[in-house]
């Protein structure tokens, strides 16, 4: 049976989502200008939202073989050749196998870079060094036992979300994963700094339960809500002064409830928009096993569906969407293998053993899921509008890999990026970098820039990422 | 053959460590049980570090919910699962100088707390449970705030508080849904107080001037969650009001009553299940063709063995060295056939057994640590001696040169031929993989993919013979036996693994760059496990005198004032 609505009740798809007060007071975009720090102080007005997915062993592309043994591998998955991208350019190399191509329907939208490097080599587990960088460009840090690798810096969504999202709330980072602990930790996309993890959310029913929370309600129901919500945040902030204040709290106590208190607001950027009731049923259905391999399409979906109602409502600014997928089953093939050993092209996740046939097809035909993945998210965020245009123009949806390529290598890391952040991007437009690319810092630099950050001085950002790396803005691809 | 040589050298070494080291208070009789203070390593430089206001971990939010309110844990667990996950640096989830309530969080307590606060108030069982049901709205309102609210901050409230507590507890009838007036309170006070910081962080706040100890209530919070993740029961409250628990015999005394309860025992199994990663199992995979044994519930009872025979040592006073050494165990019918032992054993039910002590000593030998460390067909030879140097010794494994994994490798014969020829003597990886990584990886060779012992790899004979290199000194090894033998006498272990026990006792992160201290406390730490390894390994003291010895030492109950 479903529950009772808010009076405003907006199909994500029909029309952009709202934002409501607790009290199921619609207020639109504008709040989460009220509410950014930045917008605050009257920086920009102009809402860029970004969400950034992350893949993982890599694709099948003629890399320049980093290491000494690494084979050299056929092309598979750039456009065939640089400069502007159109529909038929993309559909031609889609016809020749070119995993890329797959994205035609939004050929002119696209920014395509080939050439971005991490800078800095593995420490160990070369995916977790991998992933550690892709947002950071940082150094790496050895996390716990040595085993694997955290990075130094924060990640880019994690600054994003600092100066455009209200005070305390982070990124919104979903992920799908296997329930397997060990790559909890090493294998993410963002980073607070300082070696720390961001938090993820793994079940797409939290997520949006946690964007939702007064959407069950009728509007008596979410009033009442609000002022019993008020009442008791007065009483936890008034305790939360008292414990601050008290004497004995070392710097560090007194920062983590410094972080707790800025996250109590009494309004609350909850979102009265809804998904359609097909993907609430899928939510249902479920239940508790988003963690398998048979659920994986499912959460993935979700999860896109989730983050275009969170951007598209002003939820945040800035989203993370990290897939660890393990066993790929492929059309066409009787046995499924785990992708992990299609990426090695042999039958073991070691680093020896019989070849694994046919497996540089199976992997261009994992990357050919991803970026129908992709795409998916792309036609989620062009529906959506915003009072400047679509959701997707207004944004930068960007699609990328822990890794190069299959063997582990950190050059040409995929970057695909569309929607053009309301112009600030280049579109329609493959770059090859040439003189082998460049160093992620100045990529994302770029990129910070495009989505309003700015360095110390004011000018465009030019120092994100490890300080010991020189400095430097990749403007190629801005507009 | 076994070489009984290095380890009579070894003990020799350790020997004359007994003779010199200093142990302040350990007068005590090493074997005796008796409920007597007992001194500890010092531990001020642990103390003046650990963090003063500690968030409760997800697990001790389960535990604290259940216990204050009654409600049937699983689903107090229902409502933690959607919690915001602590991104943590290391194995064990209550790092408290590591955790935060950010956004997420924040809105995840107030969902949580305004749920469980709606089912309590909404549930007259519940209600009679919780508040008394007879007497005036004020002085009914009062006994909950001064009994209910007060177990949950761990303290008794001030006078100031009890009115501010009364106060949200009227505003009830105007903000609940509830008809009912008393409920109504309920539900709201409940809301409040279960997003206090009070409730959600462990305090420790007196100040002065100087060093001093924690208070009475301070000191039963800390003692409950550290045993038990969840609050002080009643009989440890009840102590903490008349002051008591101060006394160190006394408190050893609730450290056994503690460790004893179920709740004690699912906190030494949570301990373990972190710390050996045993989550992980569930993604176990074997082949069907080489393991037809293997099966969905194979992990899930490789799990459960592990978990019995640890909790079974610790609650029989056992120590390290029978961690590593111990040829007991529990198994099923599932377990039984992959230790070659018959009869007839139930699916479900396990029972204590003593395995061939030729083939297995110690948890290193236990099926499901093996076949963990084993893929789908082959033992995973470098990972097994990653996990000996990483999770048994601590050791710090400097990372791998940068083209290893790239090329393919060359094959040999058997799984530790291929590894020799492309990691031992004579190649790039020389150095730590023929003398640290290797050597534990090639004793093992002895236990297949699904952790059965083989005698023979792809037809030839499986070679276990190693070098291993601990505390600076070679030793000549034969076999995973030979190995966790080895390792039992070994100050390096018995460091390492009390070291895990210390951080999950005192709930500290070490790791350095995700809490502020971390370094330091990770360098406080090292030595106060190397003064508790000391009476481990001379002394043979087991992990429940080690507890007791913590627990009334000034690590634990000291701060600065």
């Amino acid at each position: 049976m479903r529950s009772k609505r808010l009076p405003v009740r907006v199909r994500a798809r029909d029309r952009r989502a709202f934002l409501t007060g607790t009290a199921g007071v619609t207020m639109g975009l504008p709040l989460l200008d009220a509410l950014s720090p930045r917008r605050a102080a009257g920086a920009t007005a102009r809402p860029r939202a970004a969400v950034f997915v992350m893949d993982v062993n890599g694709v099948v592309q003629a890399s320049v073989a980093e290491y000494a043994g690494g084979a050299p591998e056929p092309e598979t998955f750039w456009p065939r050749a640089p400069g502007p991208l159109t529909r038929v350019t993309l559909e031609a190399d889609r016809a020749m196998g070119r995993v890329l191509g797959e994205l035609a329907d939004f050929a002119e939208r696209l920014l395509i870079v080939r050439g971005v490097n991490h800078p800095f080599q593995s420490r160990n587990d070369p995916h977790a060094g991998g992933a550690n960088q892709v947002l950071t460009a940082s150094s790496l840090l050895p996390a716990v036992g040595n085993v694997d690798t955290v990075p130094r810096g924060e990640s880019l969504d994690v600054r994003l979300a600092r100066e455009e999202n209200p005070p305390g709330q982070g990124p919104f980072n979903l992920a799908y994963l296997r329930s397997n602990w060990e790559y909890v930790n090493t294998r993410a996309i963002s980073y607070q700094g300082n070696g720390k993890a961001s938090p993820f959310e793994v079940s797409p029913a939290a997520a949006y339960a946690r964007m939702m929370q007064t959407a069950s309600l009728d509007a008596a129901g979410a009033e009442r809500l609000a002022r019993g919500r008020r009442s008791v945040n007065d009483f936890v902030r008034e305790q939360m002064r008292a414990l601050m204040a008290a004497p004995a709290l070392s710097t560090s106590d007194r920062r983590r409830l410094e972080q707790h208190f800025t996250a109590i607001r009494d309004v609350e950027t909850r979102i009265a928009a809804n998904l359609s009731v097909e993907q609430e049923q899928e939510l249902a259905r479920l239940g508790g096993a988003y963690q398998t391999d048979a659920a994986r399409d499912s959460v993935v979906r979700l999860h896109m569906d989730i983050i275009a109602l969170a951007l598209g409502a002003g939820y945040t600014t800035v989203a993370t969407l990290r897939i660890e997928e393990t066993n790929q089953a492929l059309d066409g093939y009787k046995e499924i293998y785990p992708y992990h050993w299609i990426s090695h092209r042999i039958l073991s996740d070691a680093f020896h053993g019989a070849p694994l046939a046919g497996a540089l097809e199976m992997h261009r035909r994992v990357n050919v899921i991803q970026a129908n993945r992709f795409k998916y998210l792309l036609t989620r965020l062009a529906e959506q509008t915003t009072p400047y245009g679509s959701l997707l123009d207004e944004s930068v949806a960007a699609w990328t890999n822990q890794i190069g390529t299959g063997n582990h290598s950190y050059r040409n890391i995929p970057w695909v990026m569309a929607g053009g952040a309301g112009g600030t991007l280049k579109r329609g437009v493959y770059l090859d970098l040439p003189s082998g690319g460049v160093t992620s810092n100045k990529f994302l630099n770029a990129l910070g820039t495009a989505l309003g950050l700015r360095n110390g001085a004011g000018g465009a950002l030019d120092d994100f990422g490890d300080p010991s790396l020189p400095k430097g803005i990749l403007s190629e691809i801005l507009t | 053959m076994r070489s009984w040589g290095h380890r009579t050298a070894l003990l020799s070494v350790l020997g004359c460590v007994a003779c010199t080291a200093t142990l302040p208070g350990t007068t005590d009789d090493a074997g005796g049980r008796a409920a007597q203070p007992v001194a500890a390593p010092p531990g001020d430089a642990v103390f003046r570090l650990s963090p003063r206001v500690a968030r409760l971990s997800h697990t001790q939010w389960v535990g604290s919910v259940r216990d204050l309110l009654g409600v049937p844990h699983a689903e107090v667990a229902a409502l933690a699962s959607g919690f915001v996950r602590d991104p943590l640096s290391g194995t064990l989830d209550n790092a408290a100088n590591e955790l935060v309530v950010d956004d997420g969080l924040r809105a995840d307590y107030q969902r949580a707390a305004e749920a469980l606060a709606a089912r309590v108030a909404g549930d007259v069982e519940s209600l009679r449970r919780l508040a008394p049901a007879t007497g005036d709205f004020d002085s009914r309102a009062r006994s909950l705030v001064t009994g209910l609210v007060a177990r949950a901050y761990r303290r008794p409230l001030t006078d100031a508080e009890i009115v501010r507590h009364l106060e949200l507890f009227r505003q009830g009838p105007a903000l609940s849904a509830l008809a009912d007036p008393f409920a109504a309170g309920v539900e709201t006070l409940l809301r409040g107080v279960l997003q206090s910081p009070y409730f959600l962080y462990r305090t420790e706040l007196t100040v002065g001037s100087g060093t001093g100890r924690l208070d009475p209530h301070e000191i039963a919070a800390k003692v409950a969650l550290a045993l038990t993740n969840s609050l002080p029961d009643s009989q440890l409250a009840a102590l903490a009001d008349d002051g008591s628990i101060v006394d160190p015999a006394v408190l050893v005394g609730q450290v056994r009553r503690l460790l004893a309860t179920p709740g004690g025992g699912d906190t030494t199994n949570w301990l373990h299940h972190q710390l050996l990663g045993l989550r992980g199992y569930d993604a176990m995979d074997k082949d069907p063709a080489l393991y037809p044994e293997f099966g969905p519930r194979v992990p899930w009872a490789m799990k459960n063995e592990i978990l019995l025979f640890l909790r079974d040592l610790v609650d029989r006073g056992g120590g390290v060295r029978d961690v590593l050494s111990s040829t007991e165990t529990f198994v099923n019918r599932d377990l039984a056939p992959l230790y070659g032992l018959a009869g007839d054993f139930a699916s479900n039910r396990f029972a204590r057994v003593e395995l061939n002590p030729a083939e297995r000593a110690g948890l290193l030998t236990r099926v499901g640590v093996m076949a963990n460390l084993g893929s789908r067909n082959v033992p995973k030879l470098i990972k097994r001696g990653v996990f000996v140097n990483v999770h048994l010794l601590c050791r710090a494994l400097p990372p791998p040169v940068p083209e290893a994994g790239s090329a393919p490798l060359e094959q040999g014969r058997t799984n530790r031929e291929t590894w020799e020829k492309n990691t031992g003597a004579g190649t790039c990886g020389a150095v730590c993989h023929a003398t640290i990584v290797n050597p534990p990886g090639y004793a093992l060779e002895a236990y297949d993919a699904l952790g059965r012992f083989r005698t023979e790899d792809n037809g030839y004979p499986v070679d276990t013979r190693a070098t291993f290199v601990l505390e600076d000194r070679p030793y000549e090894i034969d076999g995973g036996v030979d190995l966790s033998l080895l390792l039992a006498e070994s100050r390096e272990a018995h460091r390492c693994w009390i070291g895990e026990w210390l951080r999950h006792l005192l709930g500290v992160s070490t790791w350095a760059s995700a809490a502020e201290e971390g370094e330091a406390i990770a360098a406080a730490l090292q030595e106060l496990a190397d003064g508790y390894a000391t009476l481990s390994l001379v002394r043979r003291e087991g992990f429940v005198r080690m507890i007791e010895r913590l627990v009334t030492s000034d690590a634990f109950l000291g701060r600065s004032l």
